[in-house]
């Protein structure tokens, strides 16, 4: 049963970082649009962008649902970065829509929205990467013997969390840049060199990130390097980056979208090689499993089905969602 | 630890030090509440207007008289913002639940969890058929897009009724043994079915009917008066107006179904929301009055003899337990509580007295009110009402079931985070809450002088 739950968490996690990043990532290159590309952008992701971050409530839901003892401690330890995403997820979602439905006509040029849509575009998923890789990097405690600074500041604030953020951010706006590119021709001309910027940042970050010691000093590289399964997870994961460098020049929407997803699922895939059912790395040197901090039995089959009942109603409404938007065309002008 | 020195504190709220030395569980508690009122505005909204949108595309769908598309779509312009808004505040409710009361859901997530994965599956379809609704005019056919735009408010109101069922579990906890401080033989099923969830839901729902009809028609009455757009006015009047005040006409009975609820299963509650201090054969009820702490009585109060016995237990002559009859550490905050249920039942009978004379004048004297001056200014001053009395009762039943978090089983103060300095994200989330709520204002304000100019 946990692994059927972790199996579900998972593919929520997949799907908040595809579609979640690439609205994220979409914000991150209105720092470098004009007025019209800011407008089709947002034209492109408004019919679609709240159903895109459902998946984080879902994967929140979950946590505190079959892994209570995780979410307790993530949410004390991690307060403060857990805190200024959610300012950042509020301040996004508000800026966006207040800009899009401001009567004004140059609502596009006013700095206000825009750079408050672009900061938090650019902040939230830095600090969910902060998040993220504080729980793989080895400082978080679970009694609250120490410090202020031990407890809620030293347990994320080093350089493999602060990378983790860097490259989710970086990895956000590469993955908006490849979509929009290919699925908007005159859209992908001016935004090319954007792109380019952001694969070459993206690389760069990926590469810290390998290379980055987490508390114990170990790199993700060497865990990579002792499973067999994760180095090939690794490689085909640069593989596709690889394969994506020339889907942006071609601008071949499916070949980019699959690609995208094969990648991201590559890398996840990856971690879940190295450290499943690790989730937590303690500062004591002891790990938060899935195994270890799951709900009771009773919990996690009533939990499992509704899960189940839910993706079932929610994959092909959603699926019908985006052929209305991508695919079909206007019915009048 | 180091000894602290005492705060001190010359202009409270202004000082940077005053908001570090705020006590962590009274920081925790009012950044809650102000999450909690603040996202619930929204959250009403977007169950409520969806609705009302319908009705509007329904009637052009059938009558083909442009001004009912017009109204659905200026309703759904601003249906966009508040739902949209609705959403980021509630993933941070969903968050926070955690940030502040660690201890509570590591005992109650296991527990309650149920109803927030069903809401969650609601809450998705919910974000789904908006995105149909809101961008999918010339895409989808008419009719089509019609059932979608329903289907947003049945989800939206499914979501709001699933999710009251986890606030009524901290009031009537069940589905579960507490042994030694943890929660053990959980059962979901149980404890998403307590007894408190019927009666909850229903209040709740009918409130944010109420909440939203008056406010959404309170503006059009107003923006009649200036008799501007008037066809689209009436219209939206007519739409809003019959059933905010069917809720209304139906809201005492919910009422009085929540109050012999919690006269039954939290009789200290209904002490504090009645100021009632001391046990009584043949309680009065009580209306108005300011609850006298020191002198356990209450001054400027009216008190209908009997008739809380009466309405509570159906006897005149039924006891009413008082704050005496529960130890003093399991008491809730009297003032709050009971000044916040005044204001409800207030707002309340006066909904009640004006939806029955608007009942009356339109189905017995078949007369059309939306001419009359008086009726469009009483209208117009109703815009804050009905969300008011919606605050003061979540109010009423949160502060009310305090000290507790889940009733009977777990301290508030035992739940609250370890983390000091809470203050500090206190004052950071007011400052975002506000600063949103100015700009929804002006958003707001510009949506309308152009719905005004595009429509007269």
């Amino acid at each position: 049963m946990v692994e059927a739950i972790s199996l579900i968490t998972f593919v929520c996690l997949l799907l908040y970082i595809l579609f979640g990043g690439a609205d994220y990532g979409a914000g991150i290159l209105d720092f470098f649009f004009k007025r019209a590309d800011r407008k089709s952008i947002a034209e492109a992701i408004a019919a679609v962008w709240e159903a895109n971050h459902v998946w984080l409530i879902l994967v929140v839901v979950i946590a505190f649902n079959a892994f209570p003892l995780l979410f307790k401690t993530v949410c004390i330890s991690l307060h403060i970065p857990l805190t200024l995403a959610l300012i950042g997820i509020v301040t996004r979602g508000s800026a966006f829509v207040f800009r899009h439905y401001d009567p004004r006509d140059n609502r596009y040029d006013n700095p206000f929205y825009n750079r408050l849509f672009q900061w938090s575009s650019l902040l939230t998923p830095f600090f969910l990467g902060v998040v993220f890789g504080a729980m793989l990097g080895g400082r978080l405690r679970l009694t609250g013997s120490s410090s202020f600074y031990d407890a809620y500041i030293g347990s994320w604030c080093y350089p493999f969390p602060l990378v983790f953020g860097g490259f989710l951010a970086a990895f956000c706006a590469y993955l908006a840049a490849v979509l929009f590119s290919s699925e908007n021709k005159t859209l992908g001309r001016s935004i090319y060199p954007v792109a380019l910027r952001t694969q070459a940042i993206a690389v760069i970050a990926g590469m810290a990130l390998l290379l980055m010691p987490d508390a114990w000093g170990h790199t993700l590289f060497s865990a990579f390097l002792d499973k067999p399964v994760a180095l090939l997870l690794l490689g085909l994961s640069l593989i596709f980056a690889i394969s994506l460098s020339f889907t942006l020049k071609s601008q071949s929407l499916h070949a980019a979208r699959i690609l995208l997803g094969a990648e991201a699922l590559s890398v996840l895939l990856g971690w879940v090689c190295i450290d499943f059912p690790r989730v937590i790395h303690l500062a004591n040197g002891a790990f938060l499993t899935l195994y270890n901090t799951a709900a009771p039995a009773a919990t996690l089959k009533e939990l499992l089905i509704a899960l189940t009942t839910g993706v079932l109603v929610i994959v092909p409404a959603l699926i019908y969602l985006f052929r209305v938007f991508k695919y079909k065309p206007l019915t009048k002008s | 630890m180091r000894p602290s020195k005492p705060p001190i504190c010359p202009r409270p709220l202004l000082s940077v030090h005053c908001v570090k030395a705020l006590d962590t569980l009274l920081a925790a508690r009012l950044q809650m509440s102000l999450s909690l009122g603040f996202h619930i505005v929204f959250a009403c909204i977007g169950m409520i207007m969806p609705f009302f949108m319908s009705i509007a595309e329904y009637k052009w769908l059938k009558t083909r008289d442009e001004t009912y598309l017009q109204l659905a779509r200026s309703w759904s312009r601003g249906v966009a913002v508040f739902f949209a808004v609705g959403a980021v505040s509630g993933t941070v409710l969903s968050f926070e639940l955690g940030l502040l009361w660690p201890n509570f859901m590591l005992q109650a997530g296991p527990v309650i969890g149920m109803p927030f994965s069903y809401e969650g599956t609601f809450f998705f379809l919910e974000a789904i058929f908006l995105g149909l609704f809101l961008y999918g005019w010339d895409r989808i056919k008419p009719w089509w897009h019609w059932f979608f735009g329903l289907m947003v408010g049945v989800m939206g109101i499914g979501s709001g009724i699933i999710v009251v069922a986890a606030n009524a579990w901290m009031n009537s906890p069940s589905g579960f043994d507490w042994v030694g401080g943890k929660a053990i033989h959980i059962d979901p099923v149980q404890a998403f079915f307590n007894d408190a969830w019927g009666p909850e839901a229903l209040h709740m729902t009918l409130a944010a009917l109420m909440a939203t009809g008056m406010a959404v028609g309170g503006l059009h009455a107003w923006l009649l008066l200036r008799k501007k757009a008037v066809s689209f006015h009436q219209k939206a009047l007519k739409i809003t107006v019959p059933l905010t005040f069917l809720a209304a006409l139906l809201m005492p009975f919910s009422g009085d179904l929540s109050a012999r609820a919690i006269a039954k299963r939290q009789p200290e509650k209904l002490a504090a929301m009645e100021a009632q201090f001391h046990t009584e054969f043949g309680a009065g009820l009580l209306i108005g009055g300011i609850p006298n702490l020191e002198e356990q009585r209450v001054s400027l109060g009216l008190e209908i003899p009997g008739l809380l016995s009466w309405l509570t237990h159906g006897k005149r002559s039924a006891a009413v337990l008082g704050l005496d009859a529960f130890p003093e550490e399991d008491r809730p905050p009297v003032v709050i509580t009971h000044l916040a249920f005044q204001l409800m039942i207030g707002i309340g009978t006066l909904s009640f007295g004006l939806a029955l004379f608007y009942f009356f004048e339109r189905l017995i004297r078949k007369r059309d009110l939306s001419g009359s001056k008086i009726w469009l200014r009483a209208l117009s001053t109703l815009i804050p009402v009905g969300f008011l009395a919606l605050e003061a009762g979540w109010t009423v039943t949160e502060v009310g079931r305090q000290p507790w978090i889940i009733y009977k089983i777990m301290r508030t103060r035992d739940a609250v985070t370890p983390m000091p300095g809470i203050g500090v994200s206190l004052l950071l989330y007011t400052s975002v809450y506000l600063a949103l709520t100015i700009v929804i204002c002006v958003l707001m304000r510009r949506q309308i002088i152009l719905a005004n100019q595009r429509y007269s």
